[in-house]
């Protein structure tokens, strides 16, 4: 089986722009096998700018048409959940279930109030899933 | 067997890629750049226009002859990867693919994502030497650049950090001891913001290197403004608190120097073509510095005489009568 760094080696002569592009056909042959532990699916607007690797934050809409924004530690990816605060007048793609899961930070728009502990504690169980309770007691927030 | 990938397997694929050296993963021309995007807290503070540190990076580094991670191997891997096999995504942005990943859960995507990133960043600050810049104004003490960064471009032997594994030793060997030293961070002397610096806290090393930034970053935005321009703004703004505003701008004309001075080392020093400088022989600039500090006190002078014409003469100060004829002051017969 050829190397990723022969593999490399080979690839070099091209533009560099082309070297990701190669990545996509190539099959990487000893990666783990683990199982799908997907536990997660509600609806969380991730915040980002244009162009950006990460997302700056989330949004995230409740049933009685209250819309949150939480902001995320970039470097830990940790929720800032003590600054969560409520969007004033969401605008329609942070409330519509069919938007793109993905927004513009611009459509945030002004932030209100503080979200409150039992806000804060239902953020923390959509963003950690399954890891909630742990975060949750660290937060002091159960 | 899926072909979703996780962090950890981009973490092991740059490794790779870094330890081959014929790739020159994080090859650079002795002048890196690093930036990083303003906390909520600071963009909240901002009235006005707010241009994304990225975007300002990406429009300053070429100006200063720097390279950014973007421009690396590295960072045009993590750039344009897609995926591989059959999980590829369409789109070409490092958190797209983990976002798309059905493997990850919603708590762990944004882990996952920035994980490579902050892998290749530790690699790129210890890859640095001879001038480093910034663009990271505001920037939040949880991000990558604060945590990583900075403390690796100061100490190559800073400690990995609690959720991060050490780098592995064949890799080290290639950064540490850095093949040559970093000499400059934000044209300020290396020494300057070590001493800021220690393995636990660097907090001082990071508000020097921002008022590095600070410093650059308002003589590029003066660039080219007509001095005396400058110091008529500079008497406007600083009227009812500044008794001699013309001390602040013969300060403002030196720091000037020192700046002009100074970046057109840098720019001689990296391997891109240098600009053409400003900058003339020492008695050329003392001439020129002269001429606009006169042409300011002139002007200074000439506001005078209109502001004790425009008074009553019994309310007039105890300033002799003078006259500015042909640039020159006289006293009045």
């Amino acid at each position: 089986m050829l190397s990723i760094a022969t593999l490399l080696n080979d690839f070099m002569p091209l533009p560099r722009i082309e070297f990701g592009k190669i990545w996509s056909w190539l099959k990487v042959n000893d990666k783990p096998v683990r199982p799908e532990d997907r536990v997660n699916e509600r609806r969380i607007i991730w915040i980002r700018e244009r162009g950006e690797n990460l997302p700056k934050g989330i949004a995230y809409p409740f049933s009685d048409g209250r819309v949150f924004y939480v902001p995320i530690a970039e470097a830990s990816g940790k929720l800032l959940v003590r600054k969560a605060k409520e969007i004033v007048n969401p605008h329609e793609d942070l409330k519509s279930e069919s938007s793109e899961r993905i927004q513009p930070p611009e459509k945030i728009g002004e932030l209100g109030s503080m979200a409150e502990p039992d806000v804060q504690r239902c953020l923390v169980e959509v963003y950690y899933g399954k890891k909630a309770p742990q975060i949750l007691t660290e937060l002091a927030l159960v | 067997m899926s072909d979703w990938l996780y962090a950890d397997d981009l973490i092991r694929m740059i490794d790779e890629i870094v330890s081959n050296s014929k790739l020159k993963a994080l090859d650079h021309n002795g002048h890196t750049h690093f930036y990083s995007t303003p906390s909520d807290d600071v963009i909240n503070q901002i009235a006005g226009v707010i241009i994304n540190n990225h975007a300002r990076a990406l429009r300053r580094a070429p100006r200063l002859g720097a390279t950014l991670i973007d421009d690396t191997l590295i960072g045009q891997f993590l750039s344009n990867f897609r995926g591989t096999g059959s999980a590829i995504i369409s789109k070409k942005v490092t958190f797209d693919y983990f976002l798309a990943n059905p493997l990850i859960s919603a708590d762990d995507k944004y882990y996952q994502a920035v994980a490579p990133w902050k892998h290749a960043s530790r690699y790129f600050a210890l890859a640095s030497w001879g001038y480093v810049s910034t663009t990271i104004c505001g920037a939040s003490r949880d991000s990558v650049y604060y945590t990583l960064e900075t403390p690796y471009a100061v100490n190559p032997y800073h400690p990995a950090p609690s959720d991060m594994q050490p780098i592995h030793d064949d890799l080290e060997a290639l950064f540490v001891p850095r093949v040559k030293p970093v000499e400059f961070i934000n044209l300020l002397p290396f020494d300057r913001v070590a001493k800021g610096y220690t393995p636990t806290k660097w907090e001082r090393a990071h508000r020097i290197i921002g008022l590095g930034e600070q410093r650059m970053t308002l003589n590029e935005a003066l660039d080219g403004v007509n001095p005396r321009t400058i110091g008529e703004g500079l008497r406007k703004a600083s009227v009812e608190v500044l008794s001699r505003p013309i001390e602040v701008f013969q300060y403002y004309l030196e720091s000037r120097e020192c700046y002009l001075v100074d970046r057109h080392l840098m720019l001689k020093s990296a391997a891109t073509k240098p600009k053409k400088s400003d900058i003339g022989t020492p008695q050329e600039r003392q001439i020129k510095r002269e001429r606009e500090a006169t042409e300011f006190g002139l002007m200074a002078l000439q506001l005078v005489k209109t502001e004790l014409e425009l008074l009553p003469p019994a309310d007039r100060p105890n300033i002799p009568a003078f006259s500015i004829i042909g640039g020159k002051v006289t006293f009045a017969v």
